[in-house]
């Protein structure tokens, strides 16, 4: 039983070990403080380690993003801080992310450096901000989002959309702020 | 015009089927459809590929010490569900042992000096109607017959146990009766029989006996023969 019992530790551990740098840093950019991500992360491990049993033994890093994203909009969003969603927001028409510019989107984005992608993302609106970073950081699909989010499959859309166009927008202002693209070729 | 959250979920391969060939056909026809698809994959790439883990060692470490923290909790929890039944019977003889140690006499004792305290001076009140009522009443006696004469009786506490203090007097002259409830015994005694000991008390002969979880001291200028036929005269029938 005891040996059993550290078996069970032990396996956690390797798994969560791993996983780990990816956990902390899906709670840095949910949250956006270096001591909650901690918290949330710490929180997330604990939370996996009790329903350990109930894993289903396939993909380990999606079981315990999906418990710290959940865990996040329960005990989290309410004392997110900085800006919040209001209903032209969420309503309002979404617009192509790419114009007929002089610089390609591609190489625009391409040309990017983390420090420039994180603080870009940093300033999304938080729900848009987490189901952009599930579905292209996280690689979860719009159900699995949906299911972790807690919202239907059109908002998450929506929201993908609207998140997206909102963070090339802030992309282009560091590129013109950078001197990669001249103010105004993008707009 | 085809909605743009379509083209997102084309990038996100969430089409199938028709919608999926009706984007397709889009791209090829539409080259602002093209580049808007070509924009998206490029910054979903680019998230991909920045927004990347963060390593932390002493944040792991501190997980793992949380991890040590619910093992342990959970191993207490454990030995108490598992031995639980056997830590309640552990109590339950250690209990029932006490019970026994004392009834068998082997519970709280006082000596003569004990008996010297409570003999001493203390606040002594005139003849109660009743002795056996009056002693019932202040430490819960059975009914006691005292067939001598009362002349002042009185109550006190020493180490936590209430007793009752009776100055008795017979024609050989008075006598210090004390009575304690729950006492067991009084060290230094010698037997006189199966229920009387006896014990000096600062130079005075002492007969005690114990009667219904009483202990009973009957204290007086006498011999040890005299004090107890007046203690056989006390009587006490619950």
């Amino acid at each position: 039983m005891l040996f059993a019992k550290r078996s069970k530790r032990d396996a956690f551990e390797k798994l969560a070990e791993q996983a780990y740098p990816s956990i902390l840093g899906s709670a840095l950019r949910f949250t956006r403080s270096r001591d909650e991500a901690e918290d949330l992360a710490q929180e997330a491990i604990v939370r996996a380690y009790e329903a350990f049993d109930r894993f289903d033994g396939t993909n380990f890093k999606a079981w315990m993003l999906r418990i710290l994203t959940n865990l996040y909009i329960n005990k989290y969003r309410q004392r997110q801080r900085g800006p919040q969603l209001n209903s032209l927001d969420e309503e309002g028409a979404v617009e192509p992310v790419a114009d007929g510019d002089e610089v390609p989107d591609r190489l625009l984005f391409d040309g990017m450096v983390g420090a420039e992608v994180e603080e870009a993302l940093a300033r999304v609106p938080h729900d848009f901000r987490i189901t952009v970073l599930l579905s292209d950081v996280e690689g979860m699909s719009y159900q699995e989002i949906a299911d972790v989010t807690g919202v239907p499959i059109g908002t998450v859309r929506s929201r993908l959309a609207r998140g997206r166009a909102i963070l090339r927008r802030l992309l282009i202002g560091f590129a013109e702020k950078e001197g990669y693209v001249k103010k105004g070729v993008t707009e | 015009m085809i909605e743009i959250e379509k083209l997102h979920a084309y990038v996100d391969g969430e089409l199938e089927g028709q919608e999926k060939a009706q984007v397709e056909s889009l791209i090829v026809s539409d080259p602002a459809a093209a580049r808007e698809v070509q924009s998206l994959t490029s910054l979903k790439r680019a998230l991909s590929a920045q927004a990347k883990p963060v390593e932390d060692e002493a944040a792991w470490k501190a997980c793992v010490g949380r991890l040590n923290e619910i093992d342990r909790a959970k191993g207490a929890e454990r030995f108490m569900a598992r031995y639980a039944y056997a830590l309640c019977s552990v109590l339950f003889l250690v209990i029932v042992s006490a019970g026994l140690f004392n009834r068998a006499g082997f519970g709280p004792k006082f000596n003569a000096n004990d008996v010297t305290r409570m003999t001493g001076n203390f606040p002594l009140i005139g003849v109660p109607s009743n002795t056996g009522d009056w002693l019932s009443q202040e430490i819960g006696s059975p009914p006691t017959t005292i067939p001598l004469q009362v002349l002042k009786v009185g109550t006190g506490t020493h180490q936590g146990y209430r007793y009752a203090k009776l100055v008795i007097q017979d024609h050989g002259g008075p006598m210090e009766l004390v009575i304690v409830p729950g006492l067991d015994a009084l060290e230094g005694t010698t037997p006189l029989d199966e229920k009387y000991s006896q014990v000096t008390v600062q130079d005075t002969q002492a007969v005690v006996w114990r009667e219904y979880g009483q202990l009973m001291i009957l204290v007086g200028p006498r011999d040890t023969k005299e004090l107890r036929s007046v203690a056989e005269k006390i009587e006490i029938k619950p």
